[in-house]
């Protein structure tokens, strides 16, 4: 190592350098007055910075400044965390109540006009047609039965098997009052209608319609008054 | 090691803080202020301390930041440049001087940041110049280079044996790294 190299890293003063390089600076300072010398006055220099450096006055107050602006903060952190959880545990209150209120104040009212309406306008009596229909077309039979006349199924009270001539077969009821008719739909395959008529009884009457479309579907009415009673009629014409 | 709790850091840490805060700004009154924000945002990001042993690199780098923060906006600020100050001094003084505290502050106070983070760091305690490199997020090298610069202007202005570096007086904070 030469003096010039020596003198740098005099220097640059303590470094992160390596252990091969800081001895060969020592063997060269140790050997070279000029070096030495500049060694001590850097170093010197260098100790006079560092002790200069670090010689300010720590106001006396200042720690215990820290300690209560710390506490405080951290107990106002601590306080910024209790509202906010409050805050949300409100709003979540406030909405679930004022949910609960819109339910409770909007919920509807019992409205006997709009049920006489509606009744009277056959929307009853439309689902009921509705599900009268679907369950023949289940079946593979006709929707619709083949009279000439339009069923007001506000009369009508049931469906489902009715035994005809020793057959369960499917049969739609209506009634109005004392009236009843029971429609009875039967399948060639199931009884034999080739030779089936109507019969009037004291009270109770039958006839018999075969399907003007669907081959093998027999119609068996069985009534008290005829249809009449059953048919529907313009909204306020009671019957 | 677990996270030290705040009095912990307090305790610890305060006066060096101060320290460094007084030699960054040069008041004392900016010095207590930017301690007292370090342990704000100390307190508020102390889930973020993992180890520690890392508490005062942390503390100082916060200190930085915020001491950097206030400075950024004040283009007004009166530095030294360096672009003539030589990388190395040709002639330490021929003694020894004993460096005044304010001295030493208005010499600072007149550098760059860039010059005036470094040497403080160095002068103070542990901070080797690989841990003044990670806290500066700066090369080695710049490090060394910027250290060297700021120490020979140091010299000129404390050392009255060096007219010439004294008479010429840096231009510009910038090493060129």
């Amino acid at each position: 190592m030469d003096c010039n190299l020596s003198q740098l890293l005099l220097t640059l003063g303590r470094a992160d350098r390596g252990a091969d390089d800081q001895a060969a600076l020592d063997r060269h300072v140790a050997g070279c007055a000029a070096c030495a010398a500049l060694a001590n006055q850097l170093s010197g220099f260098d100790a006079a910075l560092a002790s200069a450096m670090v010689a300010v006055p720590v106001p006396a107050t200042l720690h215990d400044n820290l300690l209560m602006t710390a506490y405080a903060r951290r107990g106002a952190l601590w306080r910024r965390s209790v509202y906010r959880s409050a805050a949300l545990a409100a709003g979540v209150l406030l909405a679930v109540g004022l949910v609960s209120g819109g339910i409770w104040r909007y919920r509807p009212a019992v409205d006997t006009a709009e049920l006489v309406l509606a009744t009277e306008q056959g929307w009853e009596s439309r689902e009921r047609e509705t599900a009268v229909r679907d369950w023949l077309t289940k079946q593979d039979l006709p929707a619709e039965f083949p009279f000439a006349v339009d069923l007001d199924f506000r009369h009508y009270v049931f469906h489902g098997k009715g035994e005809l001539s020793g057959r369960d077969v499917p049969v739609v009821v209506f009634q109005n009052g004392p009236e009843q008719a029971r429609l009875f739909v039967v399948r060639e395959g199931q009884l034999n209608t080739t030779d089936a008529r109507g019969f009037e009884g004291s009270v109770w009457k039958s006839y018999v319609v075969r399907h003007p479309t669907v081959k093998g579907i027999t119609y068996v009415v069985l009534y008290t008054n005829g249809l009449e009673p059953f048919l529907r009629r313009p909204p306020g014409i009671s019957t | 090691m677990g996270s030290p709790g705040v009095r912990e850091l307090i305790d610890s840490h305060y006066e060096s803080l101060y320290r460094y805060a007084y030699r960054l700004s040069g008041a004392a009154a900016d010095a207590e202020d930017l301690v007292q924000e370090t342990f704000g945002k100390a307190l508020t990001r102390l889930h973020q301390l993992r180890q520690a042993d890392h508490a005062r690199q942390w503390l100082f780098r916060i200190l930085r930041n915020a001491y950097l923060h206030r400075v950024r906006d004040d283009r007004k600020r009166r530095t030294v440049p360096l672009d003539s100050v030589a990388d190395v001094a040709a002639a330490p003084p021929d003694e020894v001087p004993a460096v005044d505290s304010n001295d030493l502050q208005a010499a600072l106070n007149d550098l760059d940041e860039t010059f005036r983070t470094p040497l403080i760091l160095f002068y103070f305690e542990d901070f080797s110049y690989r841990a003044i490199a990670e806290q500066l997020d700066l090369p080695i090298g710049t490090v060394m280079s910027r250290l060297a610069r700021g120490k020979a202007y140091l010299r000129s202005r404390l050392a009255p044996h060096e007219p010439d570096l004294e008479a010429d007086a840096p231009r510009r904070a910038s090493d060129g790294l």
